[in-house]
C-alpha cells in the first residue's frame, strides 16, 4: 500500500477483489459492532479509532499508523487481515496527509474497515468465507474512495486551467441564487437592482440606510416637540407658569 | 448589539422584556404573537417548566417592515422572573438593544418590582451597560385587575418606585386585554431605533 | 454595540461557508453573533429550519454552557456538539462575538467536521477582523 505523490492511493493487491470469493457481492456498508475487543490485541486500536471520530489531531493519527505497523507485526501470518490493516493504514495516510482536503468519505470508511475488521477478529464463529466477504466489502469502499479522491483532484485541476473569469463552479453559482435571502424566502423587488449594481464586489455606501435612519431621527424629533408641548402644559396646569 | 447587513439591508435588534416573576413579561409576548400573526409566520419559543413559568426565555421574532428599503426585524425576548434565575437573565441580556420593564401593578408586588429593577441594573453592568442609557420603556401591568377589586400600587407610587431617576416613557396597561401592549413595544422599537441612529454617527 | 457588515465581507463569509462546510456534505449552516442575530446562513434547502428561532436558541445554549463551564473552573469547553439520529448540531466560537453552527447527517464524521470547521473560523475570523464588527 502506498500513498502516492498525486494524492492517489495505491493499494497495491494485485488480486481483484472479486477473485477472493469467485463472486461479486452486496454493497458494502458499515458492519455492526458485535464483540468486544477486550482481551484482544484490538484496545488500543479501538480506542484510537474512537478516538479520531471525536477528534482528529495529529497525535492522534499517528498513534493509529504506529499501531496499525504494529498489528500487521502480530497478524503477519493471516492474509486476510494483514489486508484489512493494510486498507486501514492507506486511508489513515491519506488522512494524516490530506487533513482538512481529505475526501469526506476516507473517515467514514477508516471506522467502516475498522468495525469490520473487530468483527472478522472478535467473532467467535465467522468462517473462512465470510471472512473474505466482509474484507471484499471493505476494498470495494475502499475502490470507490480512490474514484471519487480521483473524480475531485480531476475537478480540481480543471478549475485550475480556466481563467480566473470563467471559474463559476455551477453549483455554487445555484445555490448561491437559491440562499434565502429573507426570512420568507422573497428578495424584495427594491432592492434586487441595487443589489445587482453593487455586485461588482464594492461595498455599497449605507446612504439609503442613512436616511431611513434620518427619517426616524425626523420621527423622533416630532414626538419630542409634542412631547415638550404636553409637558409645558403639565407644567402650567399643576403649577400655574407659563 | 444590533447588527445592520448591508447585504441584505436589514437591520436586527433585540429587545427583552424584564420585570419580577408573574409579572405578565410572557403574557405581553403572547399578546403581540397573536395580535400580528399574519405577520409573523414562525410559532413563539418558549422554554418553561412544567408549571409554565419561564425557564430560560421567550422568543418572538417581530418583522417592523421596511424602512427606506431596510428591513428591520426585532428579537423579542422575555427573561425568567424567578429570583434563582439571575444567571439565566444575565444570560439572556447579552447584547440587549432596548428594554421593556414589565412591573407588576399589585401593591403585594411592590417590593418585587424594586428588586427586580436593581436586579436589572446590576446585570446591565456586567455587560458595562447603563440602565441610564440604555433605551427603556416602563409598563405598569395588571391595570385589568383593579376591576376584581385587587389592590393595585398607583401610577404615582410605581413612577415614585421605579421611574423617578429613569424617567423612562410608561405605560399604564394589561398584557391580558392587550391594553397598551402594541404602543409599549412600538415605544421602545423607536427609541432602540434611535438609538442605533446616534451610535452609528 | 451596533456594528455593520457590507456586501464584500458578507459575500467573503458565505463563500468560505460555501467551500469549506457545504461542499463537503454540510445540510446547514449559520453564522450568528451572541446575541442571536443571524449574520449568514446557507442550507440544502431540502430543510427549511426556523433560523432565527434557532439562532436565538443556539445562542442561549452556547452562553449557558459557558456560564457552566466557568462554574466547574474551566475558561470554556471545547467541545459543544448534540447527536442526534439523523442529524447533530456542532457549535463553534468565532472571536469573542460569534458562533458557527453546523448541523450534519450521517455521512460526515464528528472528526472531520471539527477540522473542516476550525479551518473555516480561522477564515472568517479574518473577515471579521478585518470588518467594523465588534
Amino acid at each position: 500500500m502506498a500513498l502516492q505523490k498525486d494524492g492517489t492511493v495505491d493499494f497495491g493487491m494485485e488480486a481483484d477483489p472479486k477473485d477472493l470469493l469467485g463472486h461479486s457481492n452486496e454493497s458494502p456498508d458499515s458492519v455492526e459492532d458485535t464483540g468486544d475487543p477486550e482481551g484482544t490485541p484490538l484496545r488500543e486500536l479501538k480506542s484510537i479509532v474512537l478516538s479520531l471520530d471525536w477528534e482528529i489531531t495529529d497525535q492522534t493519527m499517528s498513534r493509529f499508523v504506529k499501531e496499525i505497523d504494529r498489528l500487521k507485526d502480530t497478524y503477519r501470518d493471516d492474509t486476510i487481515l494483514v489486508s484489512f490493516l493494510g486498507l486501514l493504514d492507506s486511508v489513515g495516510k491519506y488522512i494524516k496527509t490530506h487533513k482538512t482536503r481529505a475526501h469526506p468519505n476516507a473517515s467514514k470508511l477508516l471506522n467502516s474497515a475498522y468495525m469490520s475488521l473487530e468483527k472478522v477478529i472478535v467473532s467467535k464463529d465467522i468462517t473462512g468465507p465470510e471472512r473474505k466477504k466482509i474484507l471484499v466489502n471493505q476494498l470495494r469502499s475502499f475502490k470507490r474512495l480512490k474514484e471519487q479522491i480521483a473524480l475531485r483532484k480531476a475537478a480540481s485541476d480543471r478549475k485550475k486551467e480556466l481563467k480566473p473569469s470563467e471559474q463559476i463552479s455551477p453549483m455554487a453559482e445555484e445555490l448561491r441564487n437559491d440562499l434565502p435571502m429573507q426570512r420568507q424566502g422573497r428578495v424584495p423587488d427594491e432592492t434586487k437592482g441595487r443589489l445587482r449594481e453593487s455586485d461588482e464586489g464594492r461595498v455599497s455606501p449605507p446612504e439609503g440606510f442613512m436616511s431611513a435612519l434620518e427619517e426616524i431621527k425626523q420621527l423622533i424629533q416630532d414626538e419630542f416637540r409634542a412631547l415638550r408641548k404636553d409637558l409645558k402644559q403639565w407644567r402650567y396646569d399643576e403649577h400655574g407658569r407659563t | 448589539m444590533a447588527f445592520v447587513n448591508l447585504k441584505k439591508k436589514e437591520v436586527q435588534a433585540k429587545i427583552v422584556y424584564y420585570g419580577p416573576g408573574r409579572g405578565g413579561k410572557t403574557t405581553n409576548l403572547e399578546y403581540i404573537h397573536h395580535k400580528f400573526k399574519s405577520r409573523i409566520r414562525t410559532e413563539m419559543v418558549t422554554i418553561k417548566t412544567h408549571g409554565d413559568r419561564t425557564l430560560f426565555f421567550d422568543f418572538l421574532p417581530f418583522d417592523v417592515g421596511k424602512i427606506r428599503g431596510y428591513d428591520v426585524k426585532i428579537q423579542l425576548y422575555t427573561v425568567p422572573g424567578q429570583v434563582k434565575y439571575d444567571a439565566t437573565r444575565r444570560l439572556v441580556l447579552r447584547g440587549v438593544d432596548g428594554i421593556v420593564f414589565v412591573a407588576d401593578s399589585m401593591a403585594v408586588r411592590r417590593e418585587k418590582n424594586i428588586l427586580s429593577l436593581r436586579n436589572l441594573q446590576k446585570n446591565l453592568a456586567t455587560f458595562r451597560k447603563s440602565i441610564f442609557k440604555i433605551p427603556i420603556v416602563m409598563q405598569y401591568n395588571k391595570k385589568d385587575l383593579a376591576e376584581q377589586g385587587i389592590p393595585l400600587l398607583s401610577l404615582q407610587t410605581l413612577e415614585k418606585d421605579l421611574n423617578s431617576q429613569l424617567k423612562a416613557p410608561s405605560f399604564e396597561a394589561s398584557a391580558l386585554t392587550g391594553m397598551n401592549v402594541v404602543p409599549a413595544m412600538k415605544k421602545i422599537i423607536s427609541m432602540t431605533m434611535a438609538s442605533l441612529l446616534i451610535e452609528l454617527r | 454595540m451596533t456594528y455593520m457588515l457590507g456586501q464584500e465581507q458578507l459575500d467573503a463569509i458565505e463563500e468560505v461557508l460555501l467551500q469549506d462546510l457545504f461542499d463537503v456534505g454540510v445540510n446547514c449552516i449559520f453564522l450568528i453573533d451572541t446575541a442571536g442575530n443571524v449574520i449568514a446562513n446557507l442550507d440544502n434547502g431540502e430543510i427549511q429550519h426556523d433560523i432565527y428561532s434557532l439562532a436565538a436558541l443556539a445562542a442561549g445554549n452556547f452562553a449557558a454552557v459557558s456560564t457552566m463551564a466557568k462554574i466547574v473552573g474551566e475558561d470554556e469547553f471545547s467541545l459543544l456538539f448534540h447527536k442526534g439520529e439523523k442529524e447533530s448540531i456542532h457549535f463553534s466560537k468565532v472571536l469573542m462575538d460569534f458562533l458557527l453552527i453546523t448541523i450534519f447527517g450521517k455521512g460526515i464524521s464528528l472528526g472531520f467536521l471539527r477540522l473542516k470547521v476550525a479551518e473555516a473560523t480561522e477564515k472568517i475570523k479574518k473577515i471579521l477582523e478585518s470588518s467594523c464588527a465588534p
